[in-house]
C-alpha cells in the first residue's frame, strides 16, 4: 500500500512539468576595429612632439593583426614626421616611423585582443632652417591581417 | 484501493502546468565592437511564450541549455513575468536548469516576451553559424 501510494506520488509530481525546447542559432562575424583618442596636435620646431595621444583597438580575428598608417598627401620637401605607436599587449612596436603616402607598419603581431588607451606620438624628424608655412595633412590608421 | 488512485490520477493530466513559445528567434549574430571593448552583445525580443498554471498552484520556469556553446560565448534569456510573478532577469544559461520566473499564479498567460541575448569575447574568434537548443520547463507546487 504504501508504495502504491509513493509511485503515485512519484508520477503526479512529473505530470506536472512541461517543457519545450527552441533552437537558437548564434555566430561572430570578423572583427577588427581602430579608434583614435586625442586631440591632434600641431607640431613646430618649439613642441617637435606630441603627448596625450592613445588608440584602441579590438580584433578576433585567428590570424595575427598589424597597424599600418599613410598620410593622405606628401609633406612639403625637407620635412619629416615619424610615427611611434605602443604596442597591445602581445604585439610588437616597429619604434619610431616616416609617415609617407605609402603606407608602414607601426605594430605586428597583435593577437585577439581588446585593448584601449595604448599610447602613440608623432614627431618631427626633419625640419628645414628657414621654413615657413603650415600644412595639414590627415592620417589613417589600418588594422588588417599580416 | 487501487481503483481509488487511479480516479485520483486523472484530474492529475488534466491540471498539468503547461509552458509553450511562438518559434525560434532571429540567428544571434555579434558583428560590431567599440575599438578597445570586448565585441557587442546581439539580442532578438521578437518570440513569446505561453504558459498555463493549474488552480491552486504556483508556477516556476526554468531555463537551461540542452547543447554546448561555442567557447567563450554566453547566451542569456530574459523572461517577462505574469503579472504578480518575478522575472529574475537576464540569466545565463547553463547546461543545468536555472530559475527564470518564479511566483506564477493560476491562469494563462500569453505573448508574453521572451530575450535572448548572445554575447561572446575576442576569444571566441570567428564563430560559423552554431545551432543551440535552449530548454524552458515549468513546474508547480
Amino acid at each position: 500500500m504504501f508504495l502504491y501510494v509513493l509511485s503515485f506520488f512519484f508520477f503526479f509530481s512529473l505530470l506536472f512539468a512541461d517543457s519545450v525546447m527552441v533552437n537558437v542559432n548564434v555566430a561572430i562575424d570578423e572583427i577588427q576595429e581602430i579608434a583614435i583618442n586625442g586631440t591632434p596636435p600641431t607640431l613646430t620646431p618649439s613642441f617637435p612632439s606630441s603627448s596625450g595621444l592613445t588608440y584602441s583597438i579590438t580584433t578576433n580575428k585567428s590570424a595575427t593583426q598589424k597597424i599600418t598608417a599613410l598620410v593622405d598627401s606628401s609633406f612639403p620637401s625637407m620635412i619629416t614626421v615619424a610615427l611611434s605607436m605602443n604596442a597591445p599587449t602581445g604585439g610588437s612596436s616597429s619604434g619610431s616611423g616616416s609617415l609617407s603616402t605609402l603606407a608602414s607598419t607601426f605594430v605586428t603581431n597583435i593577437p585577439q585582443i581588446a585593448q584601449a588607451n595604448m599610447n602613440f606620438s608623432y614627431s618631427f624628424t626633419e625640419w628645414p632652417a628657414g621654413y615657413a608655412g603650415t600644412t595639414m595633412n590627415n592620417v589613417t590608421f589600418t588594422i588588417t591581417d599580416e | 484501493m487501487n481503483k481509488i488512485l487511479l480516479i485520483l490520477f486523472f484530474p492529475c493530466v488534466v491540471l498539468a502546468a503547461t509552458i509553450s513559445v511562438s518559434g525560434p528567434p532571429s540567428s544571434l549574430v555579434v558583428s560590431t565592437a567599440t575599438a578597445g571593448a570586448q565585441p557587442d552583445s546581439v539580442s532578438d525580443s521578437s518570440t513569446t511564450y505561453t504558459a498555463t498554471v493549474s488552480s491552486g498552484m504556483t508556477g516556476t520556469i526554468w531555463a537551461s541549455l540542452n547543447s554546448s556553446l561555442p567557447s567563450a560565448t554566453t547566451l542569456q534569456v530574459n523572461l517577462e513575468a505574469p503579472t504578480g510573478a518575478t522575472s529574475l532577469g537576464g540569466i545565463s544559461l547553463t547546461s543545468s536548469d536555472q530559475m527564470v520566473v518564479t511566483g506564477i499564479a493560476p491562469g494563462t498567460y500569453d505573448s508574453l516576451t521572451v530575450t535572448y541575448i548572445f554575447s561572446g569575447t575576442v576569444s571566441a574568434g570567428v564563430v560559423s553559424s552554431t545551432p543551440c537548443t535552449v530548454l524552458f520547463t515549468i513546474t508547480e507546487s
